[in-house]
């Protein structure tokens, strides 16, 4: 279903790909939250996913995106990586980074996870 | 069921739809004028010169509005680079700068996206932030800020409360709307807001509901994108 609802241009919107013959853009947490649950897998829409998330990251000034995008990344062993945790740290000592809890959360979770190199939604029984 | 219990029903069942009907009437004061007042006001294109155009066409209506805290709630939704989707960033700033030209306590600009909940992302793609930096006017992400909920003193909304910054509020509850550049939906919303605004094809609808959160002495001053302290809000 997840890659069903995948955006032709790669990537997850909040919901469908398409609405009323309309195809729509992707969002940055939705497909980077996706691709967590694809991690292990090799699908079309899996790695049109990733080429997107790999493509956005670059334009993004977002901490709240960046953070997002490092734990994609880092589960799929993905080589931007290093780049874009930089790009996080450039983002978070931004002026004009919100900075509000969540988005401060989530990027200490991405900055943790990358150093240890371990999944951080990972649940261990 | 025997005669017994469909009495007992029956009663509370009429006790029930009393106490609704009361409730109800207690809160539905209207508040609503019987004509709705509109200026269209004339602008060619989005630029500076808004500034002007929709500070005197505030004033076209002798708002009270000093001393006032004004919360600005414009339709961001999300960003489609080359698709106006958006209220244009030109028109909020120019609404909020006319209001702190009009002596308000303080303007907010508060959003709170369905689709793209990455304000921030938002704000700089958009180039809201910019305009609300240039400025100086505070911004509040409604998904993730500290908001308080308060009970409608006007039924403008049928929901019954508002939900806004704590410190921001003070207000009558202000909307830069962008959805409906269809004119027809204009005049709809004239026989329900206060004051409307048709600038380069958006309306600027203005509801005053009242101040439905009271009167708050504490002032919204603090510029949050910039306050380290902003901190305790989120």
């Amino acid at each position: 279903m997840l890659r069903d609802r995948a955006c032709p241009q790669g990537g997850w919107n909040a919901g469908n790909g398409i609405v009323f013959g309309s195809a729509l853009t992707p969002h940055t947490d939705t497909t980077a939250i996706a691709l967590l649950a694809l991690a292990e897998n090799a699908d079309p829409a899996d790695v049109q996913g990733l080429n997107w998330l790999r493509a956005a990251f670059v334009k993004c000034s977002s901490a709240y995106s960046l953070a997002w995008f490092a734990i994609a990344f880092l589960m799929h062993q993905d080589r931007v990586l290093d780049r874009c945790i930089a790009y996080l740290h450039r983002a978070l000592f931004s002026e004009l980074s919100i900075s509000n809890i969540e988005t401060l959360s989530l990027a200490v979770i991405a900055i943790n996870a990358v150093e240890g190199n371990e999944n951080p939604f990972q649940v261990v029984i | 069921m025997n005669r017994r219990d469909w009495l007992i029903g029956s009663a509370a069942v009429t006790g029930s739809a009393l106490t609704v009907r009361l409730q109800r009437r207690k809160d539905a004061r209207d508040l609503r004028q019987k004509r709705s007042r509109i200026a269209i006001l004339h602008a060619d294109q989005y630029s500076d010169k808004l500034d002007e155009l929709v500070y005197h066409g505030l004033r076209l209506f002798n708002l009270d509005i000093r001393g006032k805290s004004v919360l600005l709630k414009p339709n961001i939704v999300e960003y489609i680079p080359g698709k106006p989707v958006n209220t244009d960033t030109q028109l909020i700033g120019a609404a909020a700068e006319a209001f702190v030209r009009l002596d308000a306590a303080s303007v907010t600009v508060g959003e709170g996206p369905g689709h793209d909940r990455d304000m921030d992302l938002l704000l700089h793609e958009t180039g809201l932030g910019e305009q609300l930096v240039h400025r100086k006017i505070a911004f509040v992400d409604l998904n993730r800020d500290e908001l308080i909920k308060t009970k409608l003193q006007s039924n403008y909304s049928a929901l019954g409360h508002f939900v806004a910054p704590p410190n921001g509020s003070d207000i009558g509850f202000h909307r830069v709307h962008a959805e409906s550049q269809n004119p027809s939906l204009v005049e709809g919303d004239a026989q329900h807001e206060k004051h409307v605004w048709h600038c380069a094809g958006m309306p600027l609808r203005l509801a005053q509901e009242h101040s439905p959160l009271g009167r708050n002495p504490r002032m919204h001053s603090r510029y949050l994108r910039n306050d380290p302290s902003s901190l305790r809000n989120r």
